[in-house]
């Protein structure tokens, strides 16, 4: 009798420690440590590289998703818009690919629901790959290995529904890992500088975090550019872009709605915002700070919040780069 | 008795065709009504735990949309898991509402729009989409003016008065937001205003921060009512959603239960019809029994009867059946000796003048079947014809005086040849009181051939006998006449010498008496040799014994050619067969020579003949007289001998030939096909026996191995050719 109220005693101690433990390693932020990707079948996801990587899928064999998803530069080409085929200049800024499988929505508008539906939307755009479908899947039939590949790894072979979702399985795990400030959410203090740590403060105190937040440090919701100012007022010459998810939904209140970008590889994603006005990301916190927070802010501030956002660049799988 | 298991037949089918049309109309769809409760519970719980990630980050201090948006995918989820299963997209979604009853288990489908849950999943999407906008919005400018207020109290340190008026509006804010920040913002503005109002004077200069606090309460003031209004948009559609899923579970459950009751329903009737045909049967079964004792009870009497019965059935069965195969066995032996017996039973119907019956034997004598002796008067028919009236006459006796006739005729048979019938038949009266024949047929060819044989041998023999007779009497009477014959010829010869010299004598006499004057002597001698007319006969004299001796001569000669043509003899010997014909034509001379001419062409080197001179004369003369009568009938003048007959002999090779040729009226083919059988004849009764070729056919052929043919033209002659082989040796070895 006495030992089995001993052992409860015990038992009874060892759930508190371990509960305050797990408080401590996983305390309430707003902002989660990136965990790695689902795992899916490896053929699949290297179909999916190569089809990443092919400039078929273009008209003229120029472009492929790499051209302006460059994965050694942060998964987007550094221009403010894109380069197509032909040398045509797109209208928006191509964003990062890289993590964008935990987003709520494809483009920078949201008007697909997920990376397979985004697939076809850069092939058919005639500024972009300026394709089709039955152009590119004649292209890649007369591939016999890559018709082996697809064989592996479909029964229904080379189809439009196969190349989106082998592209949309190979994006799905090209997930940044082990950032700093991932490390620095683990526990480890060391992680990141203390200027990085003090802008994380002013990230959350100054209001970036209310839109900003989660896994993917934004990503998951619409905001208005331009809550607190009106920014295309300021920029001037509106394009049709410019109104954002209002394309899609056509209602008044989405007016220059656009999806909030994720800010994990900020660093390598220069320049920012869909019109690629940001060319620094100072000159982006700046911006931001003027017309979403509404308010005065410092260099101080900017520097800190550069350098804590710096934190956010982790690292890809290298099996998955070309 | 009879229309109640019909009646039961009905009613088990009735209850077969409620079991097929209750399972005809079952089955099988993705979502049936057990699984459908955890899709709606799921609906359900993920819509409340999207409202209550809504509730917690209003009230809540983390700002994290992540989890806002897995409640909200779940809710997705749960919703599209629920309209993905139906069978088609543009169909209402299609649910089997599986039930047991306890009696039945079954399925039935039901149908449910899933089109106002569709559309709410939409709507409540953008609201949420609106509500992360707004409330980033909001809570932005809370965290700021916190923000704010602290750089503003730290930069109004010294100011007191507009410090107090800081921490007043900062409680105030504090309060609003603790408690009803939705509503009351409006009144925090006001606050603001105010204190702008106080702090705004000339002295005191605005401070930079207050302006942007102003500008975010502002926002708050603007945002307020507007997340107020999402959150009671977003309630209002969790609502709607939360009485969708009740409504389609109510439906389902009502579906349910109706389709539960109506099974139940099926199934107690089932159970009644069931129960219904166990009890007729059941009745019927008692019934059954009740009958089947009875029937034991009058089978056991009944079965002693029938015992009884059974043995002296099987008796007279034993004794019948008995009776039936000797019967059978007597039939067997009728048959097989109606159908074995030489001969041929009949019965012949008077009234329909038809053959009733005729046992096989028929098709022996007739050569023709049974059928067509039945069908056709056949047999009757084929009765040669001058034998016909014979018999219609004899049966005619026979039927009139009811007594047994015995009938002999010839008959045709199927292949024309002609066979002789003997029938005895004997008029009977049938049971039926019909008058019929009853009668038997014989093939009587071969007896009566045999008789017909005995007949002609008789017939030869008599003629043989009365020819030997002839013969003997002929040499008789030739061998009396040829001795007078010879001294009268001898006699005739010696007077015709002596007459001549008495002649002379005479002749000498007158001469003399003529040179003498005359005397008395001479006149006496003058007038008595005038009275006798010596010069005629002087004259006639002897022409008149040369006659006399050529006629006995000629007598001589015919009695010799009798005595030759008679000669006895019957064995083969050498003849010469010239001197035979000779004989033959001299005898029958009588026959032909006031009508014809007779021409001899004998081959002068012909040899001896081995034969039997009496046969081969007796052939030749019958065709010598023949012939003589057929020149007769021919030539209505006979005496100018126009007729001719040629008689001449041949040899060639071994054989002789001898052909006798007339220019009479010949035969006509009939008579020509016919003429050497026997009793044949065209003359008329009396005259001739019809035996004469026949017999010279049976001679020549038969005995002598030879040949005799015949060749005739009617009108212009004919001709008998025989040929006669030299030496009988070969013939003889080979017999």
């Amino acid at each position: 009798m006495n030992k089995c109220s001993k052992q409860r005693v015990i038992f009874g101690h060892t759930l508190f420690i371990l509960l305050l433990l797990s408080l401590k390693a996983y305390p309430n932020e707003p902002i989660q440590i990136m965990t790695a990707p689902q795992q899916h079948n490896l053929n699949e996801v290297q179909l999916g590289k190569k089809l990443f990587h092919s400039t078929k899928l273009s008209s003229n064999d120029t472009i492929s998703c790499a051209s302006c998803h460059n994965l050694q530069q942060g998964a987007d080409d550094g221009l403010a818009a894109s380069i197509g085929i032909n040398n045509q200049k797109g209208v928006i800024n191509a964003p990062s690919i890289f993590n964008s499988v935990l987003d709520i929505a494809q483009f920078w508008d949201g008007r697909v629901a997920n990376l397979k539906e985004q697939v076809e939307g850069p092939i058919h755009n005639p500024k972009e790959m300026g394709s089709n479908w039955e152009q590119v899947i004649k292209k890649l039939t007369s591939d016999s290995d890559l018709v082996a590949q697809f064989t592996q790894v479909y029964n229904s072979g080379i189809s439009k529904e196969t190349i989106s979702s082998a592209i949309a399985t190979y994006e799905s795990q090209l997930i940044t890992l082990n950032a700093p400030f991932d490390q620095y959410l683990r526990g480890n203090n060391d992680a990141i500088t203390d200027a990085s740590k003090e802008g994380y403060k002013l990230f959350k105190s100054m209001g970036c975090i209310s839109c900003h937040q989660g896994q993917n440090v934004g990503g998951n919701m619409y905001q208005k550019f331009g809550v607190m100012g009106d920014y295309f007022a300021d920029r001037g010459d509106i394009k049709k872009s410019d109104y954002g998810r209002y394309n899609i939904t056509g209602r008044e209140r989405d007016k220059f709605k656009f999806k909030v970008p994720s800010l994990r590889n900020v660093a390598d994603t220069a320049p920012y915002f869909h019109d690629g006005s940001a060319s620094t990301l100072e000159a982006a916190v700046r911006t931001m700070a003027q017309y979403q927070l509404g308010r005065p802010i410092s260099e101080n501030q900017v520097f800190a919040i550069t350098e804590f956002l710096k934190t956010l660049t982790g690292e890809i799988d290298k099996e998955l780069l070309p | 008795m009879i229309a109640k298991p019909k009646a039961n037949t009905v009613m088990i089918l009735i209850g077969f065709l409620f079991i097929i049309v209750f399972y005809q109309s079952v089955n099988k769809y993705k979502i049936d009504a057990e699984t459908l409760p955890s899709y709606l519970t799921e609906i359900k719980i993920s819509s409340y735990s999207l409202t209550e990630s809504i509730q917690t980050l209003i009230t809540g201090r983390r700002i994290d949309y992540d989890s806002l948006n897995r409640s909200k995918n779940r809710f997705q989820n749960s919703i599209s898991e629920l309209v993905l299963n139906r069978s088609e997209t543009s169909k209402p979604l299609t649910l089997n509402l599986n039930y047991n009853n306890g009696i039945s288990i079954g399925q039935k489908k039901a149908t449910f729009s899933t089109d106002k849950l569709e559309s709410a999943l939409k709507e409540r999407s953008l609201i949420i989409e609106d509500f992360k906008s707004v409330f980033s919005t909001i809570r932005n400018s809370e965290i700021i003016i916190f923000e704010l207020l602290d750089s503003l109290r730290k930069d109004q340190q010294h100011n007191s008065k507009i410090l107090k008026k800081i921490n007043q509006l900062e409680t105030i804010v504090l309060k609003e937001k603790q408690f009803n920040y939705k509503k009351n913002y409006s009144k925090t503005l006001n606050k603001i205003k105010e204190f702008n109002a106080n702090v705004d004077s000339p002295n005191h200069k605005i401070p930079t921060n207050l302006n942007y606090i102003k500008n975010h309460i502002a926002s708050i003031v603007k945002n307020g009512p507007l997340i107020e209004e999402i959150i009671n948009q977003e309630l209002d559609i969790s609502n709607l959603i939360k009485d969708e899923i009740n409504a389609i579970e109510k439906k389902a459950k009502n579906s349910f239960e109706k389709e539960n009751r109506r099974s139940f329903i099926f199934s107690v009737i089932l159970i009644i019809l069931s129960l219904s045909i166990l009890i007729i049967a059941a009745r019927q079964m008692r019934h059954i029994h009740i009958l089947n004792k009875r029937i034991n009870k009058h089978n056991e009497t009944l079965e002693d009867t029938v015992n009884r019965r059974t043995k002296t059935i099987r008796d007279e069965k034993k004794h019948s059946e008995s009776i039936l195969k000797s019967l059978k066995k007597m039939q067997e032996k009728t048959t097989t000796l109606i159908n074995n017996i030489e001969g041929c039973v009949y019965e012949y119907d008077l009234a329909l003048e038809k053959i009733s019956y005729i046992s096989p034997g028929v098709e022996k004598i007739w050569g023709m079947s049974i059928e067509e002796t039945l069908t056709e008067n056949k047999i009757r028919d084929s009765i040669y014809p001058e034998d016909r009236d014979d018999y219609y006459q004899n049966l005619e006796k026979a039927i009139n005086s009811n007594s047994t006739v015995n009938l002999e005729y010839r008959i045709h048979n199927n292949k024309g040849e002609p066979i002789w019938v003997r029938e005895i038949t004997t008029p009977i009266t049938s049971d039926e009181g019909s008058k019929k024949l009853a009668g038997i047929y014989y093939n009587i060819t071969s007896f009566k051939n045999a008789d017909q044989e005995r007949e002609k041998m008789q017939k030869e023999l008599v003629q043989s006998q009365k020819l030997e007779l002839v013969g003997q009497l002929a040499a008789g009477i030739a061998h009396e006449i040829n001795t007078p014959a010879q001294f009268i010829s001898d006699n005739l010869m010696f007077l015709q010498e002596s007459v001549d010299e008495v002649l002379g004598l005479f002749k000498n006499i007158n001469k003399r008496i003529i040179k003498e004057e005359d005397n008395l002597l001479t006149t006496d001698l003058k007038s008595l040799m005038d009275d006798i007319d010596m010069p005629y006969l002087e004259e006639e004299i002897p022409s008149a014994l040369h006659q006399s001796y050529e006629g006995i001569t000629s007598v001589a000669k015919i009695i010799r050619a009798m005595k030759n043509y008679s000669h006895p003899g019957e064995s083969f010997e050498l003849v010469d067969i010239n001197a035979s014909m000779e004989s033959t034509i001299t005898i029958c001379s009588s026959e032909w020579k006031y009508f014809s001419k007779m021409e001899k062409n004998f081959d002068e080197n012909l040899p001896m003949v081995e034969c039997v001179a009496g046969d081969i004369n007796q052939v030749v003369l019958n065709i010598i007289v023949n012939a003589a009568h057929a020149i007769v009938e021919k030539y209505s003048d006979p005496d100018n001998l126009e007729g001719k007959i040629i008689v001449q002999t041949k040899h060639i090779n071994d054989s002789v030939i001898i052909e006798i040729i007339d220019n009479g009226n010949g035969m006509p083919e009939n008579v020509k096909d016919r003429i050497f059988d026997q009793f044949f004849t065209t003359k008329k009764a009396g005259i001739g026996t019809g035996q004469g070729l026949s017999i010279a056919h049976r001679l020549i052929f038969e005995k002598h191995s030879g040949n005799i043919e015949v060749d005739s033209t009617e009108g212009i002659g004919t001709t008998f050719r025989i040929t006669l082989p030299i030496s009988q040796l070969a013939n003889n070895s080979t017999e």
